[in-house]
């Protein structure tokens, strides 16, 4: 029966399958959204229509082997139900269809420092933020601890693998082999290393508390001499572990009363051993002056950086920019370089949450077996602008400096904004390609002409060209310029670059070059370009530089420049350039060229 | 309440479009008054298309002027609406000495108040002052029209570098009375006084402005 009524289903049915493809299980990080209103006029079935058993042979003709699925989405089309508003009313709300991945991944992220913590303060911050799981609402410090907690963990998942994180842990702590009892050294086992595995990770759990990192921080700015003593340590031990000896461990400061006395039971190896790292831990909780524990926490995290690359240490420290309330260029440059590499480390919790959203803005817009719909691009455009926002306060948490909507960099025309932050690092391939993809659907019928206008123009020289165009015939002298070539070869670059800052750039540069080319070409009469000249030139720098999809790429270029915090740029040159090539296009695709005579 | 912000950062910002049929001087009149106004070394590359300039408006506030050039042939005219979208002010320049491009400047006034309504200054031209004894557009005729439209009239002479600069400053002027009309029409008194103080002392830093953002700002997308 569940089948008649399906194949039975009216035809809002089966474009409702290219919303919700039954294939998919639902994403679990997904609001699965009311699909947007259908172009058609509203027609909501009552679902007691039933099915004229004489249409069966003809769906199930046209259904074909997919009858599972269908089914699937007729389930799933009658468990959304038909509200009683009409189609052209359902909007969809991209803040609920994000809220669920959002806070899932910020309770993923409170809850991690739940499980490894036996210290009082942090089970408290933890067991706070678990009850109400729905809105963690984490201080700046909570937030850098759960980040730190949240890293040391993805690490020790990956910790399999050679040059690992914690072998690399026990190189930098003192280890019992190397330790001044020779006693320790000699009978010290596989399954005391183990557990010495799990005692240095609570041990680090516990150093990475954020107010002893962010003081252990200042405390290493200030100290410099010793930090330095700790890199050379650090270096020591992570590059030639043999060599390390008993006076380099001495400069720790190790208290060697206190490992002396652990270290000495000669028959209980691991008991002895767990001891002397709880007491060594809790003596480094309870002395804040002592040296050990800083250079410990930072030594290790330092010496896994060294395995991936130097330019990482930068995580593996709480920031001191980006914290107070004024904002310097220096703190915008620094938390540039923290965020670029957050999202390329593989164990940030910023790198996972690019991952989930750029899995679920795939599978929301990208994820069709048919045409995708025009009608969505906008919408998609609107929901990843409140997905970029979301992220920059989940980032203004990380830097409270940041401001919360934009502003502009003292004494200079820069903005900083969840666009000029985010974009150039989130809007990944991924997510630009999705866009894209809607986009060049959406434009496809200029997007046509433009190309076979293109071909027509790759087979006509120059000179044909200009008289083509119906240019004044001097521009064809600008093109023997080889600068003129130089601004094609830059525009080309345009269909490489996602964000809007390089692709407005790009499109600058272009435009320069084409300036210096034709002043260069009619130096003779000292002809200043105008506009008048300007766009002929730019549609002839279009036609050759031939960037496929242009009509596409420039209205996903204004969209997502569209914000108010981008006026200032789109008043200026850039904005000038980008209009010139925009008309340029514009007049291009307004007609056939091989139809002009 | 974004565009508002925009709008009082470090500089205002201004996009003025030159509209006007080819050869009546829309890029000699922005020459002129580049050579007199702007050290040569601040000539931005695109050089006789597109100019900004920094201007100091008589309140201390400063204001970045764009002037964007357009195209002035005919097969172009589709094109306007590209350019002026989102532009402040627009001078239309005519040539006194012919007729065809002061209907011209009529046919624009005419698409610019359809596409972008009272949101755009107006400024007509009348170029070539120099050529007084082929005038054949009156002077009276051009600045009753411009009236009837709510435009502002001028004349000008490029090339004899008379009542150009004049130009400029009346655009600036012009487009700095509808801003603060539109901040007046759109934000309640307190949040204007907040909003002038923070424009005008640039040097005040960002402390000032994040403290703005955090108790004057709505969350843009909420929970």
């Amino acid at each position: 029966i569940g089948l008649l009524w399906s194949t039975a289903a009216p035809p809002s049915y089966t474009r409702m399958y290219h919303y919700f493809p039954a294939h998919l299980s639902p994403h679990p990080f997904c609001y699965y959204p009311p699909a947007p209103p259908p172009p058609l006029p509203p027609q909501p079935p009552p679902p007691q229509q039933a099915a004229p058993p004489t249409l069966t042979p003809l769906t199930l003709k046209q259904l074909g082997n997919s009858l599972t699925s269908m089914t699937q989405a007729a389930q799933l089309a009658k468990t959304l139900r038909y509200a009683p508003v009409p189609w052209a009313e359902k909007v969809v709300d991209h803040n609920r269809k994000w809220r669920s991945l959002f806070q899932n991944f910020e309770s993923d992220l409170a809850s991690c420092t739940a499980n490894t913590s036996s210290g009082s303060t942090l089970a408290a911050v933890s067991d706070s933020t678990l009850k109400k799981p729905a809105k963690p609402s984490l201080s700046t410090a909570q937030l850098w601890n759960c980040i730190s907690v949240y890293m040391s963990k993805q690490r020790a998942r990956a910790g399999s693998k050679p040059g690992n994180y914690f072998n690399n842990i026990l190189l930098s702590l003192p280890l019992p082999q190397k330790s001044p009892s020779p006693v320790a050294k000699a009978r010290t086992t596989t399954t005391a290393l183990t557990k010495l595995h799990a005692e240095a990770a609570s041990a680090l759990d516990f150093l990475g508390f954020p107010p002893r990192r962010i003081h252990s921080q200042e405390a290493l700015n200030s100290k410099q001499s010793g930090l330095q003593r700790a890199d050379s340590l650090l270096s020591m031990g992570h590059n030639s572990t043999r060599d390390l000896d008993t006076s380099s461990l001495a400069s720790f400061q190790l208290d060697r009363s206190l490992l002396n006395s652990t270290f000495n039971g000669d028959g209980h190896e691991s008991s002895t051993l767990n001891e002397s790292f709880g007491s060594m831990t809790q003596s480094s909780i309870n002395n804040n002056n002592n040296n050990v524990s800083k250079h410990t926490s930072n030594g290790s995290d330092c010496s896994i950086t060294s395995t991936n690359s130097s330019t990482s240490a930068m995580l593996e420290q709480v920031p001191s920019f980006g914290m107070a309330s004024t904002l310097t260029e220096q703190d915008v440059a620094s938390i540039r370089v923290y965020l670029e590499q957050a999202f390329k480390d593989r164990h940030h919790p910023l790198h996972a949450l690019n991952e989930r959203i750029a899995n679920c803005f795939h599978y929301s817009y990208g994820y069709w077996k048919v045409k995708p719909t025009p009608i969505l691009a906008k919408q998609a455009m609107r929901e990843w602008e409140s997905i970029s926002r979301r992220i920059y306060r989940f980032v203004r948490k990380m830097f409270p400096a940041l401001p919360e909507d934009y502003c502009h960099l003292e004494g200079s025309r820069e903005v900083i904004s969840h666009i000029t932050l985010l974009y150039p690092l989130v809007l990944s391939e991924g997510i630009y390609s999705t866009l894209f993809v809607l986009y060049a659907n959406k434009y496809s019928r200029k997007d046509e002409m433009y190309r076979q206008n293109l071909n027509h123009a790759e087979k006509l020289n120059d000179q044909e060209l200009v008289v083509l165009m119906g240019h004044e015939s001097f521009l064809h002298t600008v093109m023997l310029d080889p600068k003129f070539e130089e601004s094609v070869q830059t525009l080309k670059q345009l269909q490489e670059k996602f964000s809007p800052q390089d692709m407005l750039t790009v499109i600058q540069r272009s435009t320069q070059l084409l300036t210096e080319a034709y002043e260069h070409a009619m130096s003779a009469n000292a002809a200043q370009l105008n506009a008048d000249n300007m766009i002929p030139l730019t549609m002839l720098t279009m036609l050759r530089a031939a960037v496929p999809h242009l009509g596409a790429e420039l209205a996903l270029l204004d969209d997502l420049t569209g914000g108010p915090n981008f006026q200032a740029e789109m008043n200026g040159m850039a904005g000038y350039c980008y209009t010139t090539l925009k008309a340029a296009y514009e007049h291009v695709t307004l007609k056939a060229l091989q139809n002009t005579p | 309440m974004s565009s508002r912000r925009s709008r009082s950062g470090p500089t205002l910002n201004f996009k003025a479009v030159l509209l006007g049929e080819g050869c009546v001087g829309k890029t000699s009149l922005v020459l002129r008054y580049m050579e007199d106004k702007f050290n040569p070394q601040h000539l931005s590359t695109l050089q006789a298309s597109f100019v900004t300039k920094k201007v100091t408006l008589p309140d201390e506030r400063r204001a970045q002027l764009n002037i964007w050039d357009t195209a002035g042939q005919e097969r172009f005219h589709a094109l306007g609406p590209i350019y002026y979208r989102g532009s402040d002010g627009a001078l239309l320049v005519y040539d006194i000495t012919d007729q065809d491009s002061f209907q011209k400047v009529k046919s624009w006034v005419r698409e610019l108040k359809q596409m972008r309504g009272t949101e755009i200054s107006l400024i007509i031209v009348g170029n070539k002052t120099d050529l007084e004894e082929q005038r054949a557009i009156g002077y009276e005729d051009a600045r009753q029209y411009a009236q009837t439209v709510g435009a502002q009239y001028l004349e000008a002479s490029a090339k004899e570098n008379e009542g150009v600069a004049e130009i400029f400053e009346l655009l600036t002027q012009l487009m700095l009375e509808r801003l603060s009309q539109r901040e007046r029409d759109a934000e309640p008194p307190n949040l204007l006084r907040l909003d002038a103080s923070d424009a005008v002392s640039v040097s005040e830093g960002e402390e000032g402005n994040g403290e703005d953002t955090g108790t004057g700002q709505r969350s843009c997308c909420g929970i």
